[in-house]
């Protein structure tokens, strides 16, 4: 589909039937003939039924120059501006309580970590409904258990980011359940990247998702939480928590924490209990970390461009030369 | 001044085939007067309307310019200080790098160069592949420069499955998944291998990334002539056997030189400041708009159609009133331009005060590009670029702005802070360092001489005149001195140089210049 820089150009558009008219009405008869044969019944030429062409063809140029300047681009990726996008890093809990098989999506009970791996998958590359993707975001993906790994660094999402969301959690890192690290991970990862680029994102937000307690970490999550305030970091924090395991629990001191952990940091933080309420939640963030405005910028394009406007100067001169020649006009 | 020039010069050829169309119309006026000839009618309305002619060749002339892609260049670029581009290592980790020809192993020192490169690389995305048979991306196109970091320490033969070295198939491989079609200033793929290709056309892959707008630079690592035994890996040092001979490995230039820009490194370890400021460091395209940052073929295309709109079987009366409504649409934007270099302006002070550095010079780059001949802005965004550390582009800014000044004041102002963006470029830059100093001092002297009451100026030159005193005694054959003042003692002097930086203007001064000029 051919997509535009400058689409309100295009409205210029409109405005050409009228031209058209307005010739049309300001053209008075060149020459005043004898009504005595009625000129409907005399054989048309080949000239009189091009007679219009000219006129044709100018407001066909006129057409593809407006096109022209419309900046057109024929599938091409919108470019972002690397300084204008919204920095978002997974966090996700692989503890090896995440391989439960407990949490209800799709009419059947999955683990926990198949169900994390399916809408985080949605919420970053999409899912052709609700969830249009975040491809041009720099989405981060780390991976906590008893300590954190990045598996992806801050970047554009690309081809591998579909495979190493849904393998997710494939690793000895199993043991432990370390919050507080992952979280000042991910948010010092934000803290180089914008020290190294040079320019801040729009706005930089942790997706942190946890079945459990932090037992194992060398940051308590109040520090964690500290430093993403300190760095500008939003910390959504989703807390996994299927319907048995809330009837068990009663109070939930880690719900606590990751709530305050959310509060600080301007986030929010919410209990999920099966794969329905987690795609809502994610979902709530899609459209809470959505740029406002995007300068729409598309990459590569400038042959339409050319190709437009040369065309539109071959129809011009098409005109004048039929105008001067085949069509000429008396006087 | 910004300097006009056209990406695509070859449209002016069209030019040309204009008087084509002064033949056309004679000839059409030459048939017309024939036939009204034979109707009896005089020769006079034979020709046609001389106006809707010229506006149908203006418009023609119009969209050739359009076609030929005019641009400016000049100050409304991003500072090149702040480089947007993407840079991609690719290492090769075949057994021939665990030699130890290079005081350590080559994959080593060829670590520690990519590290020392990919740490100069602020602002630009860097990624890395290893590779040797077969390939492995340890680190996508990415700002974090700590990750980056991590994975080229931990990058060794074990990264990939195959052993061998396909140079050629490590470009493709880079130049197809690696690199994004986000468009980026320069996207610059970095090779440091020891050469040893086994028939994967690394030259025709070179050609092929060229083609895609990518540049290779290849670093050679190795002994070239002696070389070294190749061992059987890093923990085992036996040298591979092969046909009962142990093999020697040598730093293969022959293949290299055929591919892209290519420099040996031999042995030693590498300048990296310097390789990567020659090579690596991303400037934007000295020529060629950047989509959507130029917009004067816009200004073309929309005087051609509107020329066209206007002759379009417009009455001949009505000509006149078609005019002056062109000319009201063409001179909205003009008269909003005052407005908009105030709004520059004023934004730019705020984001200067913000210590927001990217907006501000962006935002007085517009208000000079609108604006030029207005000394406080040049000022000002000579001030933003010094603080952003854009140094050389900082002292350009000033001497513009001392071109336009008239006040002598004002003109020492700007002398002394291209001194002080002269004075902080010859301390960061390696390389003449004394000629730096020395223009800074030349600057500092002006300022003293247009403002003799301009204190700083005589400080900063005290200062500068002490570093390069300094700086000559330290070049080789220069006698011993005593009179250096210690390093610690230096930089408390240029720390009370960067508090003596010149105010930025005041906004109302500025107002007044800008109002002046509109």
């Amino acid at each position: 589909m051919p997509q535009f820089e400058w689409p309100a150009v295009l409205l210029a558009l409109l405005a050409l039937p009228f031209l058209g008219r307005l010739g049309r009405r300001g053209r008075a008869p060149a020459l005043r003939i004898t009504g005595a044969v009625d000129p409907a019944v005399l054989p048309r030429s080949a000239r009189q039924r091009w007679v219009r062409l000219p006129a044709a063809l100018r407001m066909a140029a006129l057409a593809l120059l407006i096109c022209a300047l419309a900046g057109p681009r024929w599938n091409g990726r919108h470019v972002p501006e690397i300084s204008k996008t919204i920095g978002i890093q997974l966090v996700v809990d692989c503890s090896g309580s995440m391989n439960e098989t407990d949490m209800l999506f799709e009419g059947r009970l999955r683990s926990r970590m198949d169900v994390v791996r399916q809408l985080s998958r949605d919420f970053v590359l999409g899912n052709g409904a609700d969830l249009k993707g975040r491809m041009e975001d720099t989405i981060g993906v780390i991976a906590f258990a008893e300590f954190p790994v990045t598996l992806r660094p801050l970047m554009l999402p690309d081809r591998a980011m579909g495979p190493v969301l849904e393998h997710i959690g494939l690793g000895s890192n199993t043991e432990g359940t370390s919050i507080g690290d992952a979280v000042a991970m991910a948010a010092a990862r934000f803290h180089q990247a914008e020290t190294t680029a040079g320019e801040s994102f729009r706005s930089k937000a942790i997706v942190l998702l946890t079945d459990g307690d932090d037992n194992s970490s060398k940051i308590s999550v109040e520090r964690a939480g500290v430093l993403a305030q300190q760095w500008g970091v939003r910390i959504y924090a989703i807390a996994i928590r299927p319907s048995r395991q809330v009837a068990m629990r009663g109070a939930d001191p880690a719900m606590e924490a990751l709530d305050s952990l959310a509060q600080q940091t301007g986030g929010l933080a919410r209990l999920v209990t099966d794969g329905y309420s987690l795609q809502t939640v994610y979902r709530e963030i899609d459209g809470l970390e959505r740029s406002e405005r995007r300068q729409p910028r598309y990459s590569a394009g400038w042959q339409w461009i050319y190709a437009l406007t040369t065309a539109g100067l071959s129809l011009l001169v098409a005109e004048i030369v039929l105008t001067q020649t085949w069509l000429r006009r008396i006087p | 001044m910004r300097a006009l020039h056209f990406a695509n010069p070859a449209a002016f050829a069209l030019l040309l085939a204009l008087p084509l169309l002064a033949a056309v119309w004679r000839h059409g006026d030459r048939r017309r007067r024939s036939a009204l000839a034979e109707w009896g009618r005089g020769p006079g309305a034979a020709a046609g309307n001389p106006w809707k002619r010229g506006l149908q060749f203006a418009a023609c002339v119009a969209l050739v310019f359009a076609l030929a892609r005019p641009a400016t260049e000049g100050i409304t670029a991003p500072p090149p200080g702040k480089p947007t581009g993407d840079l991609v290592f690719l290492l090769d980790v075949s057994r021939s790098m665990l030699a130890d020809d290079v005081g350590t192993l080559r994959l080593y020192r060829a670590r520690d160069w990519i590290r020392q490169l990919g740490s100069r690389a602020n602002g630009q995305r860097v990624a890395l592949v290893a590779f040797a048979g077969t390939q492995a991306v340890q680190c996508p196109l990415t700002f974090d420069h700590a990750f980056f970091d991590q994975m080229v320490k931990e990058t060794g033969p074990d990264t990939v499955v195959r052993g061998g070295t396909k140079l050629g198939d490590a470009i493709r491989f880079a130049s197809a998944y690696v690199f994004d079609d986000v468009e980026r200033d320069v996207k610059t793929m970095v090779v440091v291998t020891d050469g040893g290709d086994q028939e994967s056309a690394p030259d025709a892959a070179a050609r092929e990334a060229a083609q895609r707008g990518i540049r290779v630079i290849t670093l050679g690592i190795g002994d070239p002539v002696r070389g070294a035994l190749v061992p059987e890996s890093m923990a085992n040092r036996t040298p591979v056997v092969y046909q009962g001979r142990p093999v020697n490995t040598r730093l293969e230039e022959g293949t290299l030189r055929t591919i892209g820009e290519y420099m040996s490194a031999g042995t030693g370890p590498i300048d990296a400041e310097g390789v990567y400021r020659r090579l690596l460091a991303a400037q934007r395209p000295a020529k060629g708009p950047r989509d959507g940052g130029d917009t004067l073929w816009m200004a073309c295309l929309a005087v051609a159609i509107l020329l066209l709109a206007m002759d379009a079987r417009v009455p001949e009366r009505r000509l006149l009133q078609a005019a002056v409504l062109a000319l009201a649409v063409l001179a909205m934007p003009v008269s909003s331009f005052a407005q908009r270099v105030d709004e520059w302006f004023g934004k730019g002070v705020k984001a200067l005060e913000e210590k927001r550095y990217p907006d501000a010079v962006r935002y007085f780059s517009e208000a000079a590009m609108w604006s030029p001949g207005v000394p406080e802005i040049r000022f000002n965004l000579g001030k933003t670029l010094y603080e952003y550390r854009a140094y050389m582009e900082s002292a350009g800014s000033f001497e513009m702005a001392v071109k336009e000044a008239r006040d002598p004041q004002m003109k020492a102002k700007c002398r002394l802070g291209q001194g002080n963006a002269l004075f902080r470029y010859a301390e960061e830059s390696r390389m003449d360092r004394i000629k730096h100093y020395q223009a800074a001092l030349d600057a500092y002297k002006e300022a003293e001489k247009l403002d003799p009451t301009l204190f700083d100026a005589e400080f900063n030159r005290q200062v500068t005149e002490r570093r390069l005193r300094e700086w000559r005694n330290r070049m080789p054959g220069a006698a011993p001195t005593n009179v250096l003042p210690p390093e610690a003692d230096a930089d408390k002097l240029l720390q009370d140089m960067t508090a003596r930086q010149p105010a930025a203007a005041p906004p109302a001064r500025k107002h007044r210049g800008v109002e002046r000029d509109w």
